[in-house]
């Protein structure tokens, strides 16, 4: 295949995802916390699933900057 | 600026949590490592993997984020969502985004939805605000 035809090939692949990531991620932030609102709670444990956090036990000493994302 | 950085310069006054959530884009999903892509992609964002299918347990995930947090030595302890992804759809998470939470547990910054709004200088200047109120 050209160069052209495998950048096009891929961007029809990138594109057709795109759409319904972003109509789903745009629905969810409708909801999602905004400045001033109350964080919503959560427990998550860490990469060993033996150590567990929770947000509020942070309020009051220490304000709480979550990075979220993957390796991919 | 680098959450890296970030972190190497607050992280005695504000606590630092890495949440690890659903693949962005999985080799089963929406994959960037075709062909092109993968060299663009190497180039643009070199620490991303291209290399992991979606996991399907949390045993799995909990693998690939150690992984991520090996691979990207930021360290900052990283905590894994679970697979109902309810903290990830909670925050609207997905792909990548930053917030910052108050001693009163509210929002201070709610950073825009990523890739393209995951913006650390303006976590940067949110914290250097809120440290000031707070002083």
């Amino acid at each position: 295949m050209s160069i052209i035809g495998e950048l096009y090939d891929d961007l029809k692949f990138i594109l057709s995802y795109r759409g319904k990531v972003m109509k789903r991620q745009l629905e969810l932030n409708r909801t999602a916390p905004k400045a001033g609102d109350l964080a919503p709670d959560f427990t998550l444990t860490d990469v060993s699933g033996t150590e567990s956090v929770t947000l509020s036990e942070f309020w009051g000493k220490k304000p709480v900057a979550l990075v979220f994302g993957s390796f991919t | 600026m680098s959450i890296q950085k970030l972190y190497e310069q607050y992280h005695d006054e504000i606590q630092f949590l890495s949440i690890y959530i659903r693949e962005a884009h999985p080799i089963d999903g929406w994959w960037l490592g075709r062909r092109l892509t993968k060299k663009i992609m190497y180039k643009m964002a070199p620490k991303v993997s291209m290399e992991h299918y979606d996991p399907t347990t949390i045993e799995e995930r909990r693998a690939v984020a150690g992984e991520c947090e090996t691979a990207l030595q930021y360290g900052i302890r990283t905590y894994v969502d679970e697979m109902d992804d309810h903290v990830n759809e909670t925050y609207a998470a997905w792909p990548t985004r930053l917030y910052l939470i108050g001693l009163d547990g509210k929002v201070v910054y709610a950073g825009g939805l990523g890739p393209y709004d995951f913006k650390p200088a303006k976590l940067k200047t949110a914290i250097e605000k809120y440290l000031v109120e707070i002083r």
